[in-house]
């Protein structure tokens, strides 16, 4: 199970997310992803995203204006 | 000197009911001792003009509602016609008015840019002119067809036009002449 | 010809003649009815000499009096005795039509009678309460009332029909006023077609990086809506596609559209990029204005939605005769197709929402040093998904040490006779904010004629800005102007006038506000579905203060920036006006009232010379040319009768409102023919 990740600091929406949908052809099932992101609509686009593509959202961490989160593919 | 047409009747040929007889209605005429007429001091009877007001509904129809409202008085020699715009006034149905023993015609309209449906008035300024050139040509004078734009809010403007027009008509005196009434 | 039945005779007959007993009537009696408005009538007529008179009219056959006819009981009694005596035509003496003319009509229909039989004669606005004594008032109440029974005897029952109406809506570009409509309407549960001619959608405010007085972040602001509405299963989004043709009128319009192809499948792109990376072609980027560059396969700007790339056949290789597969074979996932085309796409739509935005006028057609940049061009260099990343840097240069920022100045250097612009005082103020922050000791100057902060919190921030980053301001005078710009290499000078004196500033850049025009696509556009746009190409509205968002055309809606200059918030609010007439004109399953008192063109007088289609400003007449006759669509046409006016051949009849029926009203005049009438 590999652990990848993106560092999507100072990006603006909705490209974090889209950064996320570049990477899926390199993740297989079970791999988790880790991004990290300080975009404000970040963590509902990240919730929305999962939930259509049906993927896993494991944690949200906070870390003064930037978020981590876990998907796992 | 006979009346040209100026174009033919809009019923004639039509494929309704009924083919329409006269234009207009029929009504039968005023009882006689109605029409009995006061006779002056010698013999001669006072000429109150009979001047037709074509007003259009969004402005100056709604300017003459409100000056009912303000009861502000002008002479009842002005008979108010509806259309819907001042776009809608035939220049025949003028003239033929006029023709017919009308003295005098007011067309009032929406103030130009400002017609409820654009650009009606626009027609209308640029039809009474013509209309008066013919009219002066078949000697009957121009003055006698007055056009204004009067705004919905411009009732005491609607008053003033009435008394105005109504005196200088008395003054021009009959359309026609006595003897043809 | 009949001559019984001429309007206009030869000779002089008198009216009195013509009157009595020639030819028939249509044996039509009417039933009068007076209102007494309570104790108001009676005061200025003596309602019951009126009352006695109108009766010994034979073609009158009954008259009565009520107290208040608009009444609740008022109107039942109306429609009972409407309802009792079928067929007898309707006549009603009360106040203006224009206060209870709806009244009388839903009576009438309640009684079962057509409510175009019947007529009101306006005997309280403009007889009783405006004539100088009860005899004369009641003398002119009877001539009213004549007028309204003639003109009763020729009214016609008009048919009051219905038409099925398409509930669906097409609403033409995505900048955020498409955008809010699309959402509004999906939302309602309607069917949407949204068009956009660019291959992203978010318009402007896409390409924006923040938005003032808040500083909110554009992209986070709108991205929201635009995920709502690439996914919404009620929303069908076409970019990089264009109206071609547009047929039928309100409740059904047949629209063409022309999808433009991409040539990349974009349902299986993911926007790696991987293509753009092979291709061999490269170009400046127009989204960038110029200060980037892209390739000939390629996605707009950074973060732009759909986020799928596309090839522009303008500039690559393969169309122009060459042999290259670059970005195919580069694709990791085949998406790349060659092998498809343009596509014509029907639709048919109820209502049409025009969303088309504005943009900057003329200035960047004509050549200006490269040191000289619009508004938007610093917005894209402060913008850190930009070409600079935010620096601020002209390509392969240092960030300025200097800037000026050149207040609405038109081509000509001087101060804009247009109408304001709206967003570009407040985006300045923006400017200084940012600069402030990203180039602290870059110089600021600005140059003003006047300055406009006309919204919610406007003026505050622009006081902020003035206050905590204060720079200083060279202010114009009206008959001042900016001269011209001088290319000095690594500065461009600034030649202007301040109270009549020339003056000269050379900074590192220059940023100038074009005034905003509606988008070069408005005149097509308008043109395709006769639309007038004004002078500054933004579409007229049906009425400056009360229906911005509708066009003279029924069911072309306007939105947005396209019917004049707003900033995002009034576009938006704009947008849901417009969508929300779209809602409650258009409900799925009711169908369309289509007004009865129409223009109608008697064919077999028509000569076909056109002059009827120059006088409507609806577009509702036109010619058929095999037939040469005019035609007038019934859901068009508004009923002016200006048309009707202007025939020469009297061919078209403005029903409800025909010669005939004025001349009724007319001839009632005519008849009073003693001077007793009128003392």
């Amino acid at each position: 199970m590999a652990e990848k990740s993106i560092d999507a600091k100072g990006l603006r929406c909705p490209q974090p997310v889209l950064k996320i949908a570049a990477k899926m052809p390199e993740m297989k099932a079970g791999d988790i992803l880790i991004v990290e992101a300080d975009c404000p609509t970040f963590e509902e686009d990240v919730r929305k995203w999962c939930e259509r593509m049906k993927k896993t959202l494991l944690a949200v961490n906070t870390k003064g204006h930037a978020k981590t989160v876990q998907i796992q593919f | 000197m006979t009346v040209a047409f100026i174009r033919p009747s809009p019923t004639l040929g039509s494929e309704r009911s009924s083919p329409r007889t006269s234009l207009g209605s029929e009504l039968s005429p005023i009882p006689a001792e109605r029409s009995k007429c006061v006779v002056q001091e010698g013999g001669r009877l006072p000429f109150e003009p009979k001047i037709l007001a074509i007003l259009c509904n969004w402005c100056t129809y709604s300017a003459a509602d409100s000056a009912g409202s303000a009861h502000s008085i002008y002479p009842s020699n002005i008979h108010i016609v509806r259309v819907m715009c001042s776009g809608r006034v035939d220049p025949c149905l003028v003239f033929e008015a006029l023709k017919r023993g009308i003295d005098g015609v007011l067309i009032c309209g929406c103030h130009p840019g400002d017609c409820h449906y654009v650009s009606g008035n626009h027609k209308t300024a640029l039809r009474v002119p013509l209309l008066k050139r013919v009219m002066a040509g078949f000697g009957i004078d121009p003055e006698r067809v007055r056009l204004e734009w009067i705004s919905a809010t411009e009732a005491n403007r609607f008053v003033e036009v009435a008394k105005e027009m109504t005196e200088q008509i008395r003054s021009l005196g009959p359309v026609r002449q006595p003897e043809c009434r | 010809m009949n001559q019984k039945s001429e309007l206009f005779v030869e000779g002089g007959v008198p009216a009195l003649t013509m009157m009595s007993g020639n030819g028939k009537a249509e044996g039509r009696r009417a039933r009068v009815y007076l209102c007494e408005c309570g104790p108001i009538m009676n005061e200025g007529i003596d309602l019951a000499t009126l009352e006695a008179r109108i009766r010994t009219l034979p073609e009158v056959a009954a008259v009565s009096r009520y107290a208040t006819l608009c009444s609740e009981q008022g109107r039942t009694w109306l429609a009972d005795e409407i309802a009792a005596h079928g067929d007898d035509l309707v006549v009603i003496g009360a106040c203006s039509p224009r206060e209870h003319g709806t009244t009388f009509m839903n009576a009438c229909r309640r009684g079962g009678l057509n409510p175009y039989l019947m007529a009101i004669a306006n005997i309280r606005e403009q007889c009783a309460w405006i004539t100088g004594g009860k005899n004369p008032a009641t003398i002119k109440a009877e001539r009213l009332i004549r007028s309204a029974v003639a003109r009763v005897r020729v009214q016609r029952p008009l048919v009051e029909s219905e038409i099925e109406c398409n509930p669906d809506v097409l609403v033409v570009g995505a900048g955020v006023a498409g955008l809010t409509a699309a959402r509004q309407l999906a939302r309602a549960g309607r069917r949407v077609f949204l068009v956009e001619r660019t291959p992203a959608i978010g318009g402007r405010v896409g390409l924006l990086g923040e938005v003032f007085p808040n500083m909110e972040c554009a992209s986070c602001m709108i991205e929201p809506l635009m995920d709502e509405i690439l996914h919404h299963p009620q929303i069908q989004t076409l970019t990089y596609s264009e109206v071609e043709s547009v047929r039928g009128s309100f409740g059904n319009f047949i629209v063409q559209i022309r999808k433009r192809a991409r040539y990349v499948d974009s349902s299986g792109c993911y926007g790696c990029r991987t293509c753009q990376a092979a291709c061999p072609v490269e170009i400046p980027n127009e989204f960038d204005f110029g200060l980037s560059r892209r390739k000939a396969v390629y996605i707009p700007y950074t973060g732009a939605l759909p986020n799928a790339s596309l090839v522009d056949a303008t500039v690559c290789r393969r169309f122009h005769g060459e042999e290259c597969s670059a970005c195919a074979e580069a694709c990791p996932f085949g998406n790349i197709r060659f092998d498809t085309s343009d596509e014509m796409v029907e639709l048919q739509v109820g209502a049409i929402i025009l969303a088309t935005g504005s943009e900057p006028a003329a200035a960047n057609k004509k050549p200006l040093p490269k040191r000289v940049i619009s508004s938007m061009v610093l917005e894209r260099l402060i913008n850190s998904a930009g070409p600079s990343e935010g620096s601020v840097n002209l390509p392969g240069e240092a960030p300025p040490r200097s800037i000026a920022l050149i207040y609405c100045a038109d081509e000509a250097g001087k101060a804009p006779a247009s109408s304001c612009s709206k967003v570009c005082c407040m985006s300045m103020a923006k400017y200084r904010h940012q600069l402030q922050q990203k180039l602290p000791d870059c110089t600021v100057v600005e140059i003003v004629w006047e300055r406009c902060t006309g919204g919610k919190g406007y003026r505050e921030f622009a006081r902020h800005v003035d206050t905590h980053f204060p720079v200083p301001r060279i202010r114009l005078g009206d008959c001042d102007r900016v001269l011209r710009f001088a290319d000095h290499g690594n500065t461009v000078g600034i030649r202007y006038t301040q109270d009549g004196m020339t003056a000269d500033l050379d900074v590192d850049l220059a940023v100038i506000a074009p005034p905003l025009r509606g988008s070069e696509t408005n005149r097509r556009l308008g043109q395709l579905l006769r639309i007038a746009v004004d002078d500054q190409d933004f579409f007229v509205e049906e009425h400056r203060h009360l229906q911005s968002h509708r066009s003279l055309i029924e069911g072309v809606m306007l939105a947005g920036s396209s019917q004049g200059p707003k900033d995002v918030q009034e576009s938006t609010a704009h947008a849901a006006a417009a969508a929300g007439e779209v809602l409650s004109l258009l409900i799925p399953g009711r169908k369309l009232k289509v007004e009865p008192a129409t223009a109608e063109v008697q064919e077999d007088r028509c000569a076909g010379c056109g002059i009827c289609v120059l006088t409507c400003p609806y577009q509702a007449v036109s010619l058929d040319q095999t037939r040469r006759v005019a035609e007038i669509n019934q859901l068009l046409c508004r009923s002016c009768g200006t048309c009707a006016a202007g025939c020469p051949s009297g061919a078209i009849e403005a029903r409800h409102f025909t010669n005939e029926q004025l001349w009724a009203e007319v001839e009632a005049l005519l008849n009073a023919e003693s001077t007793t009438v009128f003392m």
